[in-house]
């Protein structure tokens, strides 16, 4: 006979075993599970690291490139507004020798041109806003305007028809008409002859006004 | 580490709760007996009382063990002071024919209700052969307590023993092996003295007293206007004079043990030839000449680690010093490795 009087009764010693396995397991599975969290994150960061620096190797090769494309396009937009304002500028011109070539064809054998003036003017046309942003600095149009003035006499009879006729001829053939749709005699005058002028031809003198229509810049 | 062929640990902790500290052993089974691995006084828990006993509610103030490396193992024996606890030596005067109502029997003569859980162990008298039976009540709050706070992190309590009697078990692997002629069995700690009266395997006579060290201690400082670690010193040591102290404090159990002794020696008819002493109280000159006055007999002491293959670090200095603070802890290893 000893003297060992356990009390733990086999209940307890039931309840302390079983309360290590279910203490062990919820601790195992929370160590799985928080490795298992931090390996993922591992990995993941490995495999971003090494996408990062595939990335900035394939980057150190096309940044020349890169760069040299981004040049290129700024030139070429450079160029694309010189050639738009180029293209503005040629868009607004008038050639004057066609025109020169249809008054030369058209005028009349007893018609005398005194007088030839071109003028070109601009005006500038607001356009209504699109965007809030171009609320206070409205986009705009700046057009080119063309007016030829023809001043001259014509000689012999009927030559106020002759006036007439020649206007006709301008609308008609001599002016591109959608180029100046605007021909108006603006003055036709019969010159009375003087006494000692009596036996000379009747003339009659004119003035006609072209206006073109406007060419946007 | 696994346990062996018959479900006993092979590795074990034990764990003395006292009231000034923890007394720890860690022993494994070797080939040629038990192996002391480790053997340290720890830090009492919080939570316990000032008698040593865990009462506070795990997690409200109440300590979790925290152990040093050398003491992890996975079986865990624990001993308390069992100072709110009962202890006796129960005969029968019929037989008990079936083992079912042991337990029922054994409470009704502690006198116990189901608030407390009841231990024993049987065996018959020598003389009459009756059935009876070493048992021990202890409240279940105690018990409930003292696992919550001791168990857990990987230990299992595989036994809760009262350390009187744990430090009995000590002695029985010690001077107790070849004893032939009853021989009475002084254990003291913080709280509680035990006293057993034992020949040839047997007991004729165990009994719990109020009496411990704590006790002497607080009187000492309160008498002599001592702080208590001065008080505790003076204790054990013998160039002061302390026995008129003493006297008063230790008078009741004196008187109980003279009583004891002839009541045994009387009904056994038998002489008691030895006194053996062990615990805290052993290391006090005052206690052993007060033993020696009353029974009459040479106050023995006895070294639990005597017998024991020491392969661990131990302090050697303490482990002469204090080992008969580590009886408790020796035994309820030993108990738990069955190596008893």
């Amino acid at each position: 006979m000893n003297f060992r009087v356990n009390l733990l009764q086999q209940e307890d010693v039931a309840r302390e075993s079983q309360r290590r396995p279910v203490a062990a397991v919820i601790g195992v599975v929370l160590v799985v599970g928080v490795i298992g969290l931090i390996g993922s994150k591992l990995v993941r960061g490995i495999a971003t690291r090494a996408q990062y620096r595939s990335a900035q190797a394939r980057w150190e090769k096309l940044e020349p490139r890169f760069n040299a494309a981004q040049d290129m396009r700024d030139r070429v937009l450079l160029c694309n507004a010189i050639q738009a304002e180029m293209e503005g500028w040629k868009q607004a011109r008038v050639d004057l020798h066609p025109i020169l070539e249809g008054l030369y064809t058209c005028v009349p054998a007893t018609v005398q041109l005194t007088r030839m003036n071109l003028r070109s003017s601009y005006a500038v046309e607001r356009l209504p806003p699109r965007k809030a942003a171009e609320k206070k600095a409205p986009p705009q149009k700046v057009m080119r305007k063309y007016e030829i003035s023809l001043e001259g006499v014509a000689v012999g009879d009927r030559s106020d028809q002759v006036v007439v006729d020649f206007v006709e001829q301008l609308k008609i053939s001599a002016l591109d008409s959608d180029l100046f749709p605007s021909v108006k005699l603006q003055r036709l005058q019969q010159e009375d002859a003087t006494e000692e002028e009596s036996e000379e031809l009747p003339t009659s003198s004119f003035s006609i006004k072209i206006i073109s229509i406007p060419r946007v810049l | 580490m696994p346990a062996d062929k018959k479900g006993a640990p092979s590795d074990v902790l034990a764990l003395d709760v006292e009231s000034d500290g923890i007394y720890a052993v860690r022993m494994k089974r070797g080939r040629e007996g038990p192996i002391m691995d480790a053997a340290a006084r720890l830090p009492a828990l919080n939570g316990a009382d000032d008698t040593g006993t865990i009462t506070a509610p795990e997690g409200k103030g109440g300590g979790k063990l925290t152990l040093p490396k050398a003491f992890r193992a996975r079986s865990v024996a624990v001993t308390i002071p069992a100072t709110h606890g009962v202890l006796r030596l129960v005969t029968f005067r019929e037989p008990i024919e079936r083992a079912s109502v042991w337990e029922k029997r054994v409470r009704e003569n502690l006198g116990v209700n189901s608030s407390f859980q009841v231990g024993f162990v049987t065996g018959s008298s020598s003389g009459k052969g009756r059935d009876m039976a070493l048992a021990v009540a202890l409240p279940r709050e105690e018990i409930t307590s003292t696992l919550a706070h001791l168990g857990g992190g990987g230990r299992q309590i595989v036994s809760l023993e009262v350390s009187g009697l744990a430090a009995m078990n000590s002695f029985l692997y010690g001077p107790g092996r070849q004893l032939d002629k009853p021989a009475a069995v002084v254990v003291s700690s913080g709280q509680v003295t035990i006293l057993g009266i034992v020949s040839n395997a047997r007991i004729h006579l165990m009994r719990k007293f109020a009496l411990g060290r704590d006790a002497i201690v607080r009187r000492i400082a309160e008498d002599m206007h001592l702080e208590q670690d001065t008080a505790t010193q003076l204790f054990t040591d013998p160039t002061f004079d302390i026995s008129g102290i003493l006297d008063q404090v230790i008078g009741p159990f004196a008187s109980q043990l003279t009583i004891s002794r002839e009541f045994v020696e009387r009904h056994e008819d038998c002489r008691l030839e030895r006194l053996y002493v062990g615990g805290s109280m052993s290391q006090s000159t005052y206690w052993l000449k007060c033993l020696r006055d009353k029974v009459g007999l040479e106050p023995v002491g006895w070294d639990p680690f005597e017998g024991l293959s020491v392969k661990g670090s131990i302090d050697k200095g303490e482990k002469d010093r204090d080992a008969p603070l580590y009886s408790a802890a020796v035994g309820a290893a030993l108990g738990a490795l069955e190596v008893l």
